[in-house]
């Protein structure tokens, strides 16, 4: 067969994935010009992608168009991630951590979480001045923003944002807790003095519902920034403890399907 | 983000670093998004689908990536993988899921500098502007530079059937795998 009439197939394609020279050298150079006939079975090739040629292709034409945040994509993914629920053991008692900061840590008595009146806020055993106040607003299926009262009534698609009042800059870990007493911890924070959205980066914090359904409550743990560095508040989120002193805020939320509403 | 930056994410990510899983899904979740979205027989419901379950996926194998630099090529395999057997429907869904299972232990692509992502955007782009103007550049302007349009969407937008953009997309596509192939096999991968 002549150079000029060869074009890829069956046969070719195995010649170039067993890298025999010539299918190399000629391919090389017939396929750097437009060819329909080897654009043809390239746009059916669907089996082994011997070259990663589909990746390839995949990733260069997936980074064309701007970065666009997804905050609520993130949320759900989040929670997927998260670590699995757990029971707060009652009546923990203090245990000294071995991070760098030595924070003293307890896990939160579920009472601590559900005994007390919305929009109040609620300092655990030697806590210090920090006032924190949680708000939020849910962004429904629809697109369109609500703010939440205590006790709201949200499907499960819905997702929360979060916007808090502190007192000062804190350290503070963001948890769903369920009437039997399991929490889902969401995240660690930073928070900042005033009032402001909780943040992730430059995006809003969101918290899905995806998979949830009945009363549940988010609790806003925080306390001073002073006790602990960073690594210390990421190792409080991931065993569920915070220190002795922290202050929580909550709001209690329904999750109710669209169609039983 | 750099090179460098994305591989240092990874690292953290893979030590289970929340804010370093939050900027790499931000990162890469518009490339997974594209791939799920050129994809006309799928719903909303189902590119978003698409978007959790690839991460979900890579996050869980990450610390198996032997290949910081494969990682946004490894996310959009795993994302064409789950796209087609959705697409397919639930008869093939299970030997996609075995498919995938092979892909990730075995992803570890070598890409030659001439092949480095910033070249490969380059020769996209510039095959962009070698189309004559008309309805396929208009297609794959506003799917790929655009970027917010679903198959889906573009076909409502411009009076056509979701099969005549999915082709036009897949033509387009076709013609850029023909392009780095040519370049993958003169720089001796082949």
């Amino acid at each position: 067969m002549s150079d000029a009439g060869r074009h890829l197939d069956a046969r070719s394609w195995r010649a170039l994935r067993d890298k025999s020279p010539d299918a190399v050298a000629y391919f090389a150079d017939h396929l750097s010009r437009p060819c329909e006939v080897c654009e043809a079975f390239l746009e059916r090739a669907d089996g082994e992608d011997a070259f990663g040629l589909e990746a390839m292709t995949d990733e260069a034409l997936g980074t064309l168009a701007p970065v666009r945040e997804d905050a609520v994509g993130w949320a759900r993914l989040r929670k997927r991630l998260g670590s699995p629920r757990r029971v707060w053991r009652p009546g923990a008692v203090a245990v000294a951590m071995a991070a760098a900061a030595a924070m003293v840590v307890f896990a939160v008595h579920p009472a601590l979480l559900t005994g007390e009146q919305p929009g109040t806020s609620v300092r655990l055993k030697g806590g210090g001045a920090l006032a924190l106040e949680l708000t939020a607003l849910a962004r429904l299926p629809d697109g369109a923003l609500r703010p939440l009262t205590d006790g709201a009534s949200l499907p499960p698609e819905a997702v929360v944002l979060i916007r808090y009042r502190s007192s000062e800059l804190a350290h503070a870990l963001l948890a769903l807790e369920s009437p039997d007493g399991s929490v889902q911890m969401l995240g660690a924070y930073t928070l900042e003095a005033g009032t402001h959205d909780l943040r992730e980066g430059d995006a809003l914090a969101g918290v899905s519902l995806e998979g949830e359904h009945g009363p549940k409550t988010l609790v806003l743990a925080a306390w001073p920034r002073g006790q602990g560095a960073e690594e210390a508040r990421d190792a409080a989120l991931a065993q569920g403890r915070v220190p002795e002193g922290a202050t929580l805020s909550r709001l209690g939320l329904r999750v109710t399907p669209e169609d039983a509403r | 983000m750099t090179e460098e930056e994305v591989a240092t994410c990874i690292r953290r990510a893979a030590g289970g670093a929340q804010d370093a899983h939050r900027e790499l899904y931000q990162r890469f979740q518009g490339s997974v998004r594209r791939v799920a979205l050129g994809y006309s027989a799928l719903g909303p419901a189902e590119v978003e689908d698409v978007v959790q379950e690839t991460f979900v996926r890579a996050f869980r194998e990450l610390p198996r990536l032997q290949h910081p630099r494969a990682f946004g090529s490894w996310l959009v395999t795993i994302a064409r993988h789950h796209a087609q057997s959705l697409s397919r429907g639930a008869q093939v869904r299970g030997r996609a899921a075995e498919d995938l299972a092979l892909e990730l232990e075995t992803t570890t692509p070598a890409i030659p500098p001439a092949l480095e992502l910033e070249r490969r955007v380059a020769v996209v782009r510039e095959l962009i502007e070698e189309l004559p103007e008309g309805p396929e550049k208009e297609t794959v302007r506003l799917f790929y530079l655009e970027g917010e349009l679903s198959a889906r969407e573009i076909a409502e937008r411009l009076g056509l059937g979701k099969s005549a953009v999915t082709m036009r997309l897949e033509r387009f596509r076709a013609r850029v795998k023909r392009q780095l192939l040519s370049r993958l096999l003169a720089a001796g991968v082949g």
